[in-house]
């Protein structure tokens, strides 16, 4: 919850920054004396683009909602990824033995990890390391850009993902 | 002088004192003669029941709940429960090692399924909303790591591990009227938990009573606009397999 809130206001000052933005871009040309009209067609980037009342810029605001989600998505996964390398620990392949395996759990941020690692002598201290780990995704954002009001009530951009990511490692070891 | 060899030592030691006892006295001879090692004969390990790689075949009951909450209104204004039912059948291939009584293992699962459900005449069902939803779990698979208790013939296990689902969704707008003329095909990753009891039959078969619980989170699908609705998955199957164990 506290990280879904937190998330909550990190798109909420990010849509800030490109309101920002956007101002910052459109005043140098409003204030310009120049005659010159632009063709105010907007359509030419795209269907959904409208402008901003008052300035020369076309936005898309489900783009901007769709860009959000898109974030939120890849800082679930960033952290899934944080996880799942946290998994993967390597065993130890003491002496007299040629064989070493190890299963550890490991969370961040909310998102949980599987990693199964394990060791194979080849010839004396030279051993094969190969690990596998599968990380569960999810996340939820709320967005706070737009509002629609339809005849059933207020319409909210609201999405949620939850996906196993797989991560694989393989490698040679070495000891002297 | 006195020589004594136990048990434990090397062969050549025994031989090289056999050697040197050889220019002893008779009596001390015979004495060593009966301290020699004997080569202990292997001990005859018997492998255990549930030891080894083993195929099968599965088939039975699969019953799904699934919510679809629509936050746009696109295609209902309150949540959706979508309950379905059907068959599922597939093949497994599997490992097992038996330490005693304890039995730990692997298995990959392959099923094709035919659970379908749908929701009709949706809250909100006027104008350009959806006149219904339907769901289709397809294809189902886990991988899943087992630990069993072993006794008699029978092997009681918990297994636990990650699923996969292709899911056919489909909705229907009631402008368009009945019938579901949108299709979607998504894929869902998830996890899932289970249980089950084997019984070894004549030969290398065993029959087998297993439970798998399969959950999906909620995630965000395209259905019906561009505007994504957020359905889980909730799966429980009841299937009666047929395992073959690889003997060496």
């Amino acid at each position: 919850m506290w990280t879904f809130k937190r998330r909550q206001a990190a798109s909420a000052s990010l849509a800030t920054a490109v309101a920002a933005f956007a101002l910052t871009m459109a005043t140098p040309k409003q204030a310009a004396a120049s005659p010159v009209e632009y063709v105010k067609v907007c359509s030419l980037y795209g269907a959904d683009f409208l402008y901003l009342p008052g300035t020369d810029t076309c936005t898309n605001a489900s783009q901007i909602v769709a860009n959000q989600f898109g974030i939120a998505r890849l800082s679930t996964q960033a952290a899934t990824g944080t996880a799942m390398a946290a998994s993967l620990v390597n065993p130890w392949l003491p002496d007299n033995t040629n064989y070493a395996i190890s299963l550890h759990w490991a969370g961040f941020d909310g998102q949980n990890a599987v990693g199964f690692a394990g060791l194979m002598r080849i010839k004396g201290n030279l051993a094969f390391s190969a690990g596998v780990s599968l990380g569960l995704d999810h996340g939820s954002l709320t967005s706070l850009s737009n509002r629609t009001q339809t005849e059933f009530g207020t319409s909210v951009p609201q999405q949620s993902w939850s996906n196993l990511i797989m991560l694989g490692r393989v490698g040679l070891q070495y000891a002297w | 002088m006195t020589i004594s060899i136990v048990g434990s030592t090397p062969r050549w030691v025994a031989r090289a004192a056999a050697i040197t006892a050889a220019g002893l006295p008779l009596s001390t001879i015979s004495v060593l003669a009966a301290d020699f090692p004997v080569q202990p004969r292997p001990p005859i390990i018997e492998r255990p029941l549930w030891t080894g790689f083993y195929i099968g075949v599965q088939g039975g009951g699969g019953w799904a709940s699934s919510r679809l909450v629509d936050p746009y209104f696109d295609i209902s204004f309150t949540a959706v429960d979508i309950r379905s039912s059907g068959w599922e059948a597939g093949a497994q291939v599997g490992a097992n090692w038996q330490f005693g009584n304890m039995v730990v293992g692997g298995e990959l699962d392959a099923l094709g399924a035919s659970i379908k459900g749908s929701a009709l005449n949706l809250d909100g069902a006027g104008g350009p909303v959806a006149s219904g939803v339907s769901q289709d779990y397809r294809a189902l698979a886990t991988g899943t790591g087992r630990v069993g208790y072993a006794w008699g013939s029978y092997l009681g296990y918990i297994k636990a591990g990650v699923a996969w689902a292709n899911i056919d969704s489909q909705s229907g707008v009631g402008a368009v009227g009945p019938g579901f003329p949108i299709d979607v095909d998504h894929q869902r990753t998830g996890l899932t938990a289970g249980g089950g009891l084997e019984m070894a039959l004549i030969g290398n078969l065993s029959a087998r009573l297993e439970y798998n619980f399969i959950y999906f989170g909620t995630s965000s699908i395209n259905l019906g606009s561009h505007l994504p609705v957020n359905v889980d998955h909730q799966i429980h199957l009841a299937t009666l397999g047929l395992n073959w164990r690889f003997s060496e």
